[in-house]
Formats: structure tokens, C-alpha cells, sequence
């Protein structure tokens, strides 16, 4: 069987550069192909599958920094190395955030070059080789956005090893749905996943749930009992905002996780205990350690590995699958027909910035499908009010700060009429947004007839939503 | 704030214990008791339909009637829940940590471990 060559993409406008790359990597025994603008590049990565992209940063149709996203996202999900003549360090870290393989200054030494590329080819054939193997299990993790899938390739790392793992994110990003991937996808899928809501464990009660305890060792300690750490022994113990484990504990537990040995309260005896630590928090972390309200051996042990889920804001690109799941899954647990979403339903769910994040969403498709019940079609007006109106308030400001800065930028004034038409446009839709969509509302707040509102409606084209 | 407690109608005199600290500690809450399997998964479904913090609390006097929840498990699936078993056997323990609950404990006389956690999770909004 023939073996594939690798293929490698250089986006870059200065022509002389990338003649001399693709001449070098072709002596390199690779396949290489230059285009010389971010749409030409993508154009290219979209009809061919690429191992490698290298992207300059200042391209004449726009900054490189500002596709890796696009490019890493195609079929062939290449290695990105970022190539700029100059050094800049902030525009090294933003590249190193959005996760690229490497940021190299492309007038510098070619070796360094070769070296880069000849690295980012390894680890991409180690990684392909390890995908053949075996699948990793999502359960229902949705998404294909590359902020998330990066997320699940870090999951399916931690899940092959039994390492301590700090998942960390906004409430409502789904951390405790990743653990139960990472212990599900694990060597201990078969023994126990143990969730510990350390935000729910009075203090004088920590030791004894977390630890167990001892027949008599305090008043209300009737029988011996195992405490949950215990119970995790072979499988994966969950602690759930592990920033609130309270000082006193966060020792004991230390040692529990150097040592794999635990003492339940009032006994003498230690009990082995092997368990694995999958822990998670909305909070910072090192700055509580920095403020003394977390210990840092334990830091940097539960965080041998880091998770960090992104916000649902910054993956935009999985609200539409994920309010496709939850409204399928909606129906078939309330026996239902499923519903459609309209087209102006989905713009709003884009719109909102959703602070809840992924909860936020699904209680708000809840509410929307019980609204909805014998209706096919989700509609805007089937969401909760407050989206509706922070989408449509959202929409004035936009409008505002874009013909009034225009106007104070440019040092124009438009003609009475234009501004009169302007202002009528700014006060229907600031009126839609205090009645938060209802026309009833907006008609007894404003005074006009329906007739004359639906007019104003329709001549400055704003809908409800 | 609601709590959602189940004490199936055959188990009424074993789950009154529970019933009673619950009713004592937390009686400003709206506490709503469900005696059968059907009112219970009514209850979830309309879960869906309201934007009410709840908290569901199990009380499973035997496996038969832990294993019964398995018919309801995707009801379940998000919600804070707290399990009161009938035993402290492996099995039995591993059975309800399949619905991830935020607690467990087993049938005794007194909840009082039970009662001072809840007391928290009514205190804090849902988390991760």
C-alpha cells in the first residue's frame, strides 16, 4: 500500500518566501502548495487535506491570527504554525491560546524551521495513529466546534492514564458531564463514579462523608460507616467545587491522594484506598492560593492535568447542536412530537450571550418547547422575555453606536428628514425592548394605534425578535 | 426553592422518621410528598416546564425499589438528588450511584447528616 504523503500549506503574501518553502519542504519529501491571501488559503484547505498550515499574520485580506479557527477546523484538522517577520509577544500568546503548534519568525533560521515542521509532522502521525485505535466515547458531550473538540482531546488524554485532572470552567459548562466521560473512557469504567458536591458539605461534616467514620466516634456516629472516598476505591472520585473543601480538610486529603490511605474519623486503623481524582471548580484557583484559601501542594497536585471548558459564547458554533439534542431529547422523555425551530427561533438562540451557559440554554428550550406544546414550530416569541429583550436591546446598541459614531467620526450631520427617520427607527425598537416583545404593552406604552405600530414596523423593517 | 420527596405509599410508617425531619427543618420550603412511581415521574416531567429550583429526595426502602428507578433514570438525569437506601452493601450503593446523587445515606432513626447537607444545598444555587 502506498504510503500518503504528507501535504503542507504556506499562506503567505510575500511570493519569495513561499517559493523557497515549498522548495525546501519538497526536498523534505513532502507535498507543498502556497496561496497568497487568508480567502485563497482557505479556499485551498477546503478542497484538499492538509497535514501542516503555515500562516503569516499579515495577509492583504486580514490578520492570520484571526483564521487559525477557520483552517484548524477543516476536514483534515491540520497543524497550524503561525509565521510572522517580526516578533511579537502578544501576538505569540494569542496564538499559543488558540492552541497552534508553533510561532516562528520566518526570517530566521531555516532550521528552525525544518525542525518546527518536522515536529508538528510527528506528533500529527502519533496522533492519527491513535485515533485508529479506539474511539473516544462522548456520551453527551455535543459539539464540533475546535474550542471543544480540543476539550475532548484533552478528556480522551486524561482518560488513558490515572493522573489527577482539574476541570474548570463557568457554572453550567458541563464539567461534571466531561468527568463522567473521562471516567467512563478510563481503565475504571466498570467500578464506581463517586460525586462529591463539596459545595453541599457542612464543615463539621466533611471529614466524616469524605473519610468515614468510626462506630461512637462522634454523638450521632451509630455504626461504622465508609465514607465516600471509600466507596471510590478502583473507580473515580468526582469532587465538585473542590474550592470549597475547607482548609482543615484539604490536608487530610493531600495525604490521602499522595499516600492512597485513609483514616476514618475515631478509628486507628488506615485503610487503603485507591482512587482516582477527577476534580472540578468555577472558581480561580491559583488565586485562592495566592489568598491563602487554598493550599498549593494540593493545587498542584489535583491539577496535574488541567481541563478548561470554554464558555458557551465562545463556541457559538455548537448552539445549534446542542439545542437539536435537547429538543429531541425534550420530546421522547415528555412522549411529544418534536419541534422545529424557525429560523428567526435559532437567530435569537445565536444572539443571546448566554451567561448560563449550556444549563441557561437548555432551561430556556424547555420552557420554549412548553410554550410551544402542540405547535410545531418554535418561534421567538417562545422564549423567555429576557432573552428577547437583551437580544433586541443588544440590537439598539449596535444600531446607535454605529450611525452616531459614524456621524461624530466623520463630522456629519445628516439631513433633518434622514435624522427624523432615524430617530422614529430608535424608538420603536427601544419601545419593543421595554415591552420585552409584547405589542399590547408597546401600544399602551407609546399611544399609537396598532395599526400605525405594525406600519412603523414594517417601513423600518423590525420584527419581533 | 422546592423539595420533592418520594415515600412510596406501602413504606409510609419506615419513611415517617424521614418525613418528619424533613417537615421540621425545612417546613418554610414547599415540600411536596409523592407516594408512587407515576406521581414521581409526573413530577420530573414538569420539572421541565418550570423554572423551580428542586431538589428530589429518594427514599428506597429495598433494591427491588432502587432498581425501579432505573425506568426513570433519564428523568433524573440533572437533578440534585439525594438517595436514602436500604443497606450499605456494594451493590446497593453502586446501584444508586449510577443516578450520580449529591448524597446517600441509609434508612435510620435519625437524618440529622442528611438534614445539615440539605440545609446547605438549599443554601447555594446549582453549581457545575
Amino acid at each position: 500500500m502506498q504510503k500518503k504523503t504528507s501535504k503542507i500549506l504556506i499562506v503567505d503574501d510575500d511570493t519569495m518566501i513561499c517559493e523557497l518553502l515549498v522548495e525546501r519542504f519538497q526536498m523534505m519529501g513532502y507535498e507543498a502548495l502556497s496561496a497568497q491571501s487568508l480567502k485563497e488559503g482557505i479556499d485551498a484547505a477546503s478542497s484538499e487535506d492538509f497535514d501542516v498550515v503555515f500562516l503569516d499574520v499579515n495577509l492583504p485580506d486580514g490578520n492570520g491570527l484571526a483564521y487559525i479557527d477557520k483552517f484548524a477546523e477543516k476536514r483534515s484538522n491540520p497543524e497550524i504554525i503561525i509565521m510572522t517577520g517580526e516578533g511579537d509577544p502578544d501576538g505569540a500568546e494569542l496564538a499559543m491560546q488558540a492552541n497552534v503548534w508553533d510561532y516562528i519568525i520566518k526570517r530566521g533560521s531555516q532550521k528552525n524551521i525544518k525542525l518546527s515542521l518536522s515536529r508538528a509532522m510527528e506528533y500529527r502521525r502519533q496522533k492519527l495513529a491513535s485515533i485508529g485505535k479506539k474511539e473516544y466515547k462522548r456520551t453527551a458531550i455535543i459539539g464540533e466546534s475546535k474550542k471543544i473538540k480540543t476539550c475532548i482531546d484533552t478528556a480522551a488524554k486524561a482518560s488513558k492514564t490515572d493522573i489527577s485532572i482539574l476541570i474548570t470552567g463557568e457554572t453550567g459548562t458541563g464539567k461534571e458531564l466531561f468527568a463522567k466521560s473521562i471516567h467512563d473512557n478510563s481503565r475504571r469504567h466498570e467500578n464506581d463514579f463517586v460525586v462529591v458536591d463539596c459545595a453541599a458539605l457542612p464543615e463539621h461534616l466533611v471529614e466524616s462523608v469524605l473519610f468515614g467514620h468510626s462506630k461512637g466516634a462522634f454523638t450521632s456516629a451509630d455504626s461504622d460507616k465508609d465514607g465516600l472516598i471509600r466507596i471510590a476505591d478502583r473507580g473515580t472520585l468526582f469532587l465538585d467545587e473542590v474550592g470549597e473543601l475547607p482548609m482543615t480538610i484539604q490536608k487530610k486529603f493531600l495525604r490521602a491522594l499522595q499516600e492512597k490511605r485513609i483514616r476514618p474519623v475515631g478509628s486507628k486503623k488506615e485503610i487503603p484506598c485507591d482512587f482516582r481524582l477527577v476534580a472540578a471548580t468555577h472558581r480561580d484557583l491559583t488565586a485562592m492560593v495566592k489568598k491563602g484559601a487554598f493550599r498549593e501542594d494540593l493545587y498542584y497536585r489535583i491539577a496535574s492535568l488541567e481541563l478548561e471548558i470554554p464558555p458557551l459564547r465562545e463556541r457559538q458554533a455548537d448552539i445549534p447542536l446542542l439545542a437539536i439534542h435537547c429538543i429531541n431529547n425534550e420530546s421522547e422523555i415528555l412522549g411529544q412530537a418534536t419541534h422545529e425551530m424557525s429560523g428567526e427561533f435559532m437567530e435569537q438562540l445565536m444572539r443571546f450571550n448566554w451567561p448560563g451557559n449550556i444549563r441557561e440554554l437548555f432551561n430556556a428550550l424547555y420552557s420554549a418547547c412548553s410554550q410551544a406544546l402542540g405547535e410545531e414550530y418554535l418561534f421567538p416569541n417562545h422564549l423567555p422575555s429576557n432573552i428577547r429583550a437583551f437580544n433586541i436591546k443588544a440590537k439598539i446598541n449596535e444600531s446607535r453606536s454605529g450611525s452616531m459614531a459614524q456621524q461624530r467620526q466623520t463630522g456629519q450631520i445628516l439631513k433633518f428628514k434622514d435624522q427624523m427617520e432615524r430617530m422614529k427607527f430608535e424608538y420603536v425598537t427601544h419601545l419593543l425592548s421595554t415591552a420585552h416583545g409584547d405589542i399590547k404593552k408597546a401600544l399602551t406604552l407609546s399611544g399609537l394605534s396598532r395599526s400605525h405600530l405594525y406600519r412603523l414596523m414594517q417601513q423600518y423593517d423590525i420584527s419581533i425578535t | 426553592m422546592r423539595l420533592t420527596l418520594f415515600i412510596h405509599k406501602d413504606t409510609i410508617e419506615i419513611g415517617r422518621p424521614l418525613q418528619d425531619a424533613i417537615i421540621h427543618n425545612f417546613g418554610t420550603l414547599d415540600i411536596q410528598i409523592v407516594e408512587t412511581l407515576k406521581e414521581l415521574k409526573m413530577t420530573l416531567k414538569r420539572m421541565h416546564y418550570t423554572n423551580l429550583e428542586e431538589i428530589i429526595i429518594l427514599f428506597l426502602d429495598n433494591r427491588t425499589r432502587l432498581a425501579e428507578m432505573n425506568s426513570i433514570s433519564n428523568l433524573l438525569e440533572g437533578t440534585r438528588l439525594i438517595i436514602i437506601l436500604p443497606d450499605k452493601s456494594k451493590e446497593t450503593i453502586s446501584l444508586a450511584l449510577s443516578f450520580y446523587p449529591r448524597f446517600f445515606t441509609q434508612i435510620s432513626q435519625s437524618y440529622y447528616e442528611l438534614c445539615e447537607i440539605l440545609k446547605k444545598m438549599v443554601e447555594k444555587p446549582i453549581n457545575s
